[in-house]
């Protein structure tokens, strides 16, 4: 059972729901992509394809820029 | 002429007329590096992710503007100089967007809740995270997935957020069940208070009198 879990393809977000931008303004969207630390989640854990990672790349950064998403979890609660 | 996208986030604690007069001013800079304001949409005070500052809300203003790249640049350096705008972002975009369609994010009232749901998320997570360290860490794995039954099997299959839903269902049937629970505990007690407070109410005074009396009496007959 968990191998067919495991070999299971992961559909990017993006391509499957194609209204949705990748836009730095979306940062509950974004969160999606973040550990709970707040760094970036690698494309094998979300399922992203690379282009779109490139996107929610330069978007999280955005983000964190204008304080939309944290840079990390530490500095929020200080 | 190119478009830009600018959103800035002003201090919150402005006196006077407050955000008009910083917009106003803010248009002036525009002006003054030759552009133009297309759109402007105030989202109004919201909670930083992290304090600017030493502020922890900011009065969000999202501004389409025409201009022309060098000038940009001076718009910049004079939000720089302000002292009132906490941060700044400009953004060259090909097209100009429908200004009714533009994305405004939730207000930060989901903020807390979200916070709490990603640290039970993380705690999951870590499990996952030992995962793929090789085949020493398997067993640990296995013994997890046999605590957890299915639960670890929904994790592997959904995404991240999915399973954050599933938790959170959790959470709250828990609290639920534990509150109905309290619930009949007391209203049995309160049950067992009317049947014994008829009878003991006296009953109950007069005994603590006669043990009290009783102790009392063997202590000054010890004595
Ligand atoms: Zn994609």
């Amino acid at each position: 059972m968990r191998f067919k879990m495991q070999y299971k393809r992961k559909i990017c977000k993006f391509c499957e729901n194609k209204e949705v931008p990748v836009d730095y303004k979306n940062s509950s969207t974004l969160k999606r992509f973040l550990t709970e630390e707040g760094k970036i989640l690698p494309r094998r854990i979300t399922g992203t394809c690379a282009s779109h990672q490139r996107q929610v790349v330069t978007a999280i950064k955005r983000a964190r820029n204008i304080a939309l998403i944290a840079y990390s979890a530490d500095v929020k609660n200080v | 002429m190119r478009n830009y996208e600018c959103l800035f986030i002003a201090n919150p604690n402005i006196e006077g007329d407050g955000m008009s007069s910083v917009v106003e001013k803010v248009t002036a800079y525009v002006k003054e590096a030759g552009a133009e304001v297309a759109n402007i949409q105030h989202w109004g005070k919201r909670r930083l992710a992290y304090q600017i500052e030493k502020q922890q809300y900011g009065n969000y203003v999202l501004m389409y503007i025409n201009g022309e790249a060098p000038k940009i640049v001076d718009l910049q350096r004079s939000f720089e100089l302000d002292s009132t705008i906490l941060a700044y972002l400009t953004i060259r975009l090909d097209e100009m967007p429908e200004f009714d369609k533009v994305f405004i994010p939730e207000d930060d009232g989901e903020e807390d809740r979200r916070g709490g749901r990603s640290r039970y998320e993380g705690s999951r997570g870590k499990y996952g995270s030992s995962a793929p360290t090789g085949p020493e860490g398997k067993a640990p794995v296995k013994d997890v997935v046999l605590e957890e039954d299915e639960e670890d099997d929904v994790e592997m299959d959904v995404d991240v957020d999915a399973d954050a839903d599933v938790d959170l269902v959790e959470i709250e049937d828990e609290d639920e069940s534990v509150a109905e629970n309290d619930d009949d505990t007391e209203e049995l007690k309160s049950d067992a208070k009317i049947d014994t407070e008829s009878d003991a109410l006296d009953d109950d005074n007069s005994d603590d009198d006669s043990d009290d009396d009783s102790d009392d009496d063997i202590e000054s007959e010890k004595k």
